[in-house]
């Protein structure tokens, strides 16, 4: 069965390419290592204030730790 | 092993190359940017900013491609996320895209005639360049379907989605698109071919 001309798919269209900036890839790279950074920046903005909080409660809690053992020994 | 599948086996190590290590995928922009910056430009009939969408749909696919589940190929998937950015920006630039791609604008035979009396020097021009040309004439609600589904090669059913048009409207303006477009080849391209190459 021959199909309609009119719908078929135009060839010219499918191989159809433009000339681009010899930049074009690299200018991909440095967006994507912009965008990665940003994130990076963002991710650590967020977590290290807690990741200092938890880090700062530990040594209070050991100090606390230490000097009830002290008293303990001195009495 | 067919071009595609080549394409899908970069993109796996793509997908699993360690975190900075962007070579596959530099590999991959390679093979696509001629095609995607085309459509793109083709899409949105603006030559100035066909490359920094493509550039945007290659960081989009970049991120996106951890939560790639494989349903489609590589380059159907890239080009479904090319379709959503180009119709975005369309919208964002328009307001109103969405009259220019689904109404039926003023038909124009006036840009057809404008077309065929006055680019004379479109004799003069390359297959390419004449085939967007002829596309950059086309009224938005012939173009953009007939670009999705004979460049990006979307079935039916896509355009229709993406365009929020229904199936039979999607189908009859591609149609109509065709005719369009083969009319103003035959005319203009098959002419200026045939002097070029004699």
């Amino acid at each position: 069965m021959t199909q309609d001309p009119e719908e078929r798919p135009i060839p010219e269209l499918a191989d159809l390419e433009t000339e681009v900036s010899p930049s074009f890839v690299n200018r991909v790279r440095s967006k994507i290592q912009r965008r990665t950074t940003v994130s990076q920046y963002a991710y650590f903005s967020w977590t290290l204030p807690g990741i200092v909080l938890k880090e700062f409660l530990g040594v209070l809690i050991h100090l606390f730790a230490v000097a009830d053992g002290g008293k303990g020994r001195s009495q | 092993m067919s071009a595609n599948e080549q394409e899908d086996e970069l993109f796996q190590s793509a997908r699993t190359a360690p975190e900075g290590d962007l070579r596959a995928f530099e590999d991959l922009v390679e093979q696509n940017q001629r095609r995607i910056v085309a459509d793109c430009r083709q899409i949105t009939r603006d030559e100035s900013v066909a490359e920094d969408l493509a550039q945007e749909v290659f960081v989009k696919a970049y991120f996106g491609m951890k939560n790639f589940e494989g349903r489609s190929s590589f380059r159907h998937w890239l080009q479904v996320i090319k379709v959503h950015h180009c119709l975005n920006h369309l919208k964002k630039q328009r307001g109103k895209a969405a009259v220019s791609i689904d109404e039926e604008g003023p038909q124009s035979s006036e840009e057809t005639k404008a077309l065929s009396s006055s680019d004379r020097n479109l004799e003069r021009l390359s297959e390419q360049q004449i085939i967007h040309r002829i596309l950059e004439a086309m009224p938005d609600n012939l173009r953009v379907p007939l670009v999705l589904r004979d460049m990006d090669e979307l079935s039916y059913e896509e355009v229709a989605a993406n365009l929020k048009i229904n199936l039979s409207a999607a189908k009859m303006r591609i149609k109509r698109a065709r005719e369009w477009f083969r009319e103003q080849y035959e005319a203009q391209g098959a002419r200026a071919a045939r002097e070029a190459h004699p």
